[in-house]
């Protein structure tokens, strides 16, 4: 039931004249309110105020815990003396070891982690510093390894003491450096190019070869440097002394790295630094090489700036000597009976040859080979042989002792005459003891044999030299001479070139025509 | 132990620290083996630990030695460059040398063929 309000307003009170007083109109939650109002709360107020007061005594003793707790922290006036924990429940006891026991699982797993991890990377490392350090001490081996400062790095030096300090090369120091798997690796680069090297690849080629392959790779391009800096220095040395001193060659063309020199006679050469892979090692190379090294390291100094001339007078004997070669090879090439020997002097400006005559045997036991020898000192011809026999020497077993020796001085031009004069008369003094062997006396002069005969006329057998024959540079003739009227009636028969058996032949012949 | 004559320097350094690796490796093992659910078998962790002990030991033995001989070693005392690029020459020298024998083997070979 809801009952709606009769807009019936209750009277408050009348006054005495009569004006009626009605109460003031109240909304709904003011009504309510009055009404709570009118209900009788003693009992609750009580209980709540008891509560209040209550509280207001803790908050009271907290300030005065707190305070205390403040004046103790300053430690002005008092100082804690002991502590106790409240007593733990035996359920929380049991939950905080349970807490902290897993706690400690959780570590050990951790830890146990941690060490595994810690064991794999380090394993990897070390066997990545293995494979650098394996490399990095073969190749100290050979090598200078210097430790760069600050812990970072190797570098291979490459500088010597003995070099000129004028010309110190950046090739000197060669770094160090790891590639991407972390292996040894030098990087050689290509601006070295214009000295006397290669453009050589930097690292990244290597990561697929072997170890060995690495280290063999390296050490060859530190062989490279290292032999390229000597050379650098060996240049540096030539120009010097080609500006100094100028005995035996003229100076006549300058380039980087490039020197032209005249030595005369038609003949120039080049020295130049090239890349490696265009130089062609020739002996002159090595030998210019050679002496400068010897002077660099100190132990044929007494050269000292001569080197240069020394090394071209080398050069101008060795071509020399070429053209002698090609004179003797022409004159053995057409005399049969002759044998070239070269014979080594270990000298680079003097040079040496022997021709050889073999004799056929006869049935008395004479001697057999006859020698010529031609020596050469820088552009200086001497030509030695063996010439006639002395008697007195016969007995003694050497054969300088035995036979005077013809020497003679001579130039390019007449060598070839002189050698075959030298060839010819051996044969002459050969067929002349075989003569007497047999007691038939003789008349020898230089190319020429004779016998005599009666009525005073002379049988000869004379020798002709002549290089430029092409049948044979000896040739023989046979003269009849009227010894009284000399010359007047001379007969000549040509026999031509004869071989040895052929000229014995026809020794035994005169012989047999003679007795 | 390697002996010393046997291993070189490096090769002993390169051992110890194969033992430092084993030896975490044994440290781990040790913690996983406590961080077991069921408790640590107790004879696995002493053998563990022995040889921890014993790797240890071991490193520390060799360390003390190679430092030791590390002091009197004196790198590149004397100097072979020179020489180096002597061997380079002579090397250059054989070379020419075989070269030449090579053109006179060839000459030989056209005058037998040709006769």
């Amino acid at each position: 039931l809801s009952l709606d309000k009769l807009p019936i307003k209750r009277l408050d009170s009348i006054e005495e004249n009569g004006n009626e007083r009605f109460p003031l109109d109240v909304d709904y939650d003011e009504k309510r309110v009055s009404l709570i109002r009118r209900i009788d709360f003693a009992w609750a107020i009580w209980q709540w105020q008891g509560m209040v007061e209550n509280l207001q005594l803790a908050h009271q003793e907290l300030s005065v815990i707190i305070d205390f707790i403040n004046t103790v922290e300053t430690n002005d006036a008092v100082t804690v003396a002991s502590m106790t924990r409240p007593k733990s429940l035996p359920n929380e006891a049991l939950s905080d070891l349970a807490v902290s026991a897993a706690t400690k699982l959780q570590c050990y797993r951790q830890v146990g982690k941690y060490f595994k991890q810690s064991a794999k990377a380090f394993e990897q490392q070390v066997a990545r510093e293995a494979r650098f350090y394996g490399a990095l001490i073969r190749l100290q081996q050979n090598w200078k390894v210097k430790r760069q400062r600050g812990n970072e790095g190797f570098t291979f030096d490459l500088f010597d003491n003995s070099y000129d300090q004028g010309r110190s090369s950046s090739m000197s120091t060669v770094r160090v450096n790891h590639d991407a798997a972390g292996m040894l690796a030098i990087n050689v680069s290509p601006e070295l190019c214009h000295s006397l090297q290669f453009g050589f690849v930097s690292e990244t080629g290597i990561e697929s070869s072997s170890d060995e392959e690495c280290v063999k790779k390296t050490h060859s391009l530190l062989r490279d440097v290292h032999q390229a800096i000597f050379n650098e220095q060996v240049f540096d040395l030539v120009n010097r002394e080609a500006f100094n001193t100028s005995t035996g060659f003229t100076l006549t063309g300058i380039r980087e790295n490039y020197l032209q020199l005249s030595l005369g006679q038609g003949t120039s050469v080049y020295l130049s630094l090239v890349s490696t892979g265009q130089s062609n090692s020739t002996c002159y190379e090595i030998y210019i090489q050679q002496i400068y090294h010897e002077h660099i390291f100190g132990r044929g100094s007494e050269k000292g700036s001569y080197l240069l001339s020394h090394f071209f007078m080398s050069l101008a004997h060795r071509i020399f000597s070429t053209k002698i070669l090609a004179e003797l090879e022409n004159v053995v090439f057409k005399v049969p009976y002759l044998q070239l020997i070269s014979n080594p002097t270990w000298h680079s400006r003097g040079s040496s040859w022997t021709l050889f005559m073999e004799v056929p045997p006869s049935i008395l036991r004479g001697k057999r080979q006859f020698w010529t020898k031609v020596v050469v000192i820088d552009d200086c011809i001497s030509v030695k042989a063996e010439g006639s026999p002395n008697v007195s020497g016969l007995f003694k077993g050497k054969s300088e002792d035995t036979h005077s020796i013809n020497k003679y001085d001579c130039n390019l031009a007449d060598l070839p005459v002189i050698i075959l004069q030298q060839v010819a008369s051996q044969i002459i003094n050969w067929l002349y003891h075989e003569a007497l062997m047999v007691g038939i006396k003789a008349n020898r002069d230089f190319l020429c044999l004779s016998f005599e005969l009666e009525q005073g006329e002379t049988l000869g057998l004379v020798a002709n030299v002549d290089p430029k024959d092409s049948d044979g540079c000896i040739s023989w003739s046979l003269v009849m001479e009227d010894s009284e009227v000399q010359k007047l009636h001379t007969n000549r028969k040509f026999l031509g070139p004869l071989s040895l058996e052929l000229l014995y032949a026809t020794l035994i012949d005169l012989i047999a025509f003679v007795s | 132990m390697d002996s010393q004559g046997q291993t070189t320097s490096l090769q002993r350094l390169q051992n110890v620290e194969k033992r430092i690796v084993k030896v975490l490796e044994l440290a781990g093992g040790v913690m996983d083996e406590l961080a077991s659910p069921v408790g640590p078998r107790k004879d696995l962790v002493q053998n563990h630990c022995l040889e921890f002990m014993q790797l240890i030991k071991d490193i520390q033995v060799t360390l003390r030695d190679e430092i030791k001989s590390a002091c009197e070693y004196r790198p590149f005392e004397k100097c072979d460059y020179g020489p180096r690029i002597a061997n380079e020459i002579g090397f250059k020298k054989v070379e020419y040398v075989m070269s030449q024998l090579e053109a006179m083997k060839q000459t030989i070979n056209e005058y037998n063929a040709a006769a």
